[in-house]
């Protein structure tokens, strides 16, 4: 059996839902109509599906493909004014196989559609029901008369032809969802949720309710009977929402109230005047896509603010420390000797080559100051900066000589004062190089730097 | 295989225009000069076969562009069909399905024009 699905001219109420989405995937109870049509299809025996479509047919592709979800073959064509296919007498209607031909905005159950089918009998039927004229569902029978069989009123379809007929869908087909597979999880109160979706505790729920993936009813928020939101929607604190259906990415604001509304990003539309107003604001009603977008400057300041402050929080102690450690020891003068010509240090040691030529080319500090800065994290020294011995104060006594380094060890501990004084008055900018090759030495990456040639 | 175009007429007032080959910037002015001679009128109907297409690039958008304007002009009916995957994606990102309908086959071609002929008349 072959179906012929056809996208119409939408509904004048639906334009603003259709703006950013073809009208196959316009979600009806979070689930695009395509999918739906294509289930009740595959159910009443269909094997072949002829997809006619007027916008975005690429994205219905892309969404359908073959079909072997549904176990149907689908092709698709596009074309400019697919409703020539449901005129009555058209030359694809004879043939060799069973036929369904209906609208793509007009939803039937299976159950429905297998009723249809069965009163077709041989011939083509057109399916009229007395509310709305001739509905745009055509069986053919093969072998069967070809003209109009039959007028009557039927039930169990659903046709979106304005904001009205979309939500009384999308309530017919939540009052059905208990008996379908599609949803993650289902309460006894009539709550119906996707994966991931949150409800805060205070939330107040009335079912039936669905409630799409990844969204979040806020706290104090009241979800009240016959609404639909869809995936990745954010309903704020206080929100009050009731009959009305939310479209996937959107956001409704603190303490909103919708009733009989539809909702699609910055899209409010009301279903009783069918009057569309396109709001989008961060309070109201708005795309959550927008919201976090308008948000992320003061998030960011506020992120690198948390982080500056979360950095300071995990230096501090260790600067503090380092400091105590720094101030506690006895004084001692570091003095960096760049190297006389001929690689000898001050004792007239000829020094290897690798540190001769590590130390004049980076200029920076090596391993070999590594004792003296860990004497001072001990506690034993205390570190005052680099100097000139000339002008060492004369309570820093002992001399130190390594490689190319002079370490003045002051014994006494009175002493730490002068050296001290010293520093702050001679050597401040020396003592922060210093203690930067501290805090270097520390991480492995030794950055004391030479004081100027004897 | 360079681009190549057959024009037949399945029956009067409809022809089929089936390109084949790649259908690019070496052979397009070769299938425009076909395409030239091709003289159209608004009791015409025309079936563009795209099934046997390998490649449709710019030049050959061009092309077809040209043949549906030149329709369009005449007041013929044009569709296009059978164009493969790639091919169809072309177009649809060319946005020809704006233009001129695309139906999946050829089969589904004929019977789309004999119901824009039946609905006209």
């Amino acid at each position: 059996m072959r179906a012929l699905i056809v996208e119409r001219e939408v509904a004048a109420g639906l334009a603003p839902l259709l703006e950013s989405r073809p009208a196959a995937l316009l979600p009806v109870a979070n689930r695009p109509l395509i999918d739906l049509q294509l289930e009740a299809l595959a159910a009443v025996g269909v094997r072949t599906v002829d997809l006619y479509l007027r916008t975005h047919p690429e994205r219905v592709r892309e969404h359908v493909q073959e079909g072997a979800r549904w176990g149907v073959k689908v092709r698709y064509h596009s074309v400019r004014a697919p409703e020539r296919c449901l005129a009555p007498g058209l030359a694809w209607v004879p043939g060799d196989e069973a036929v369904i031909a209906l609208a793509l905005d007009l939803l039937w159950s299976a159950e429905s559609l297998a009723r249809q089918r069965a009163r077709a009998g041989n011939g083509l039927r057109v399916v009229v029901d007395a509310r709305v004229g001739r509905l745009p569902i055509y069986l053919w029978q093969p072998g069967g008369a070809h003209a109009l069989a039959e007028c009557e009123s039927v039930e169990g379809w659903q046709c979106l032809d304005g904001p009205r007929g979309y939500v009384a869908a999308n309530r017919a087909l939540l009052q059905r969802l208990g008996e379908t597979p599609h949803v993650e999880q289902s309460f006894p109160n009539g709550l119906y949720l996707g994966a991931g979706a949150q409800i805060a505790d205070s939330a107040k729920i009335s079912g039936p309710v669905l409630v799409g993936a990844s969204t979040r009813v806020e706290e104090r928020a009241t979800v009240g009977q016959d609404a639909v939101i869809g995936a990745g929607c954010l309903i704020d604190e206080g929100a009050e929402i009731d009959a009305s259906v939310v479209l996937p990415g959107s956001y409704v604001g603190p303490s909103a109230l919708l009733r009989y509304k539809i909702v699609d990003g910055g899209w409010l539309i009301d279903v009783r005047s069918g009057q569309a107003t396109f709001i989008d604001d961060p309070v109201l009603v708005g795309s959550c896509a927008r919201r976090e977008r308008e948000a992320l400057p003061g998030k960011r300041l506020a992120m690198r603010v948390a982080a500056f402050a979360g950095l300071v929080a995990a230096v501090l102690p260790v600067v503090l420390w380092g400091l105590g450690r720094a101030l506690r020891g006895r004084p001692v003068a570091i003095r960096e000797e760049r190297f006389v010509s001929g690689g000898r240090d001050l004792t007239g040691r000829v020094l290897p080559r690798t540190l001769r030529l590590w130390s004049l080319a980076s200029g920076r500090a090596a391993w070999r100051h590594l004792p003296w800065l860990l004497a001072v994290l001990r506690g034993e020294l205390a570190l005052l900066g680099v100097a000139h011995p000339a002008r060492v104060p004369e309570a820093v006594t002992d001399v130190h000589m390594g490689h190319g380094l002079l370490v003045f060890d002051a014994p006494a501990p009175e002493t730490r004062h002068a050296g001290l004084a010293y520093l702050l008055q001679n050597e401040s900018g020396a003592a922060l190089r210093a203690f930067r090759a501290l805090l270097g030495a520390a991480f492995a990456r030794p950055a004391l730097e030479r004081s100027e040639t004897q | 295989m360079n681009g190549k175009i057959e024009v037949s007429e399945l029956e009067p007032g409809l022809r089929e225009v089936a390109f084949s080959g790649r259908v690019d910037a070496q052979s397009a002015e070769d299938l425009r000069a076909v395409l030239r001679g091709l003289a159209l009128s608004s009791e015409d109907r025309v079936l563009v076969d795209l099934s046997a297409v390998e490649l449709l690039d710019s030049m050959g958008i061009g092309v077809l562009g040209g043949l549906i304007r030149r329709a369009g002009e005449s007041q013929a009916q044009i569709v296009l069909c059978g164009a493969p995957g790639a091919v169809q994606r072309t177009l649809e990102i060319a946005q020809f399905h704006r233009v001129v309908d695309m139906l999946a086959d050829r089969a589904a071609a004929l019977m789309w024009l004999a119901a824009i002929e039946g609905s006209v008349s």
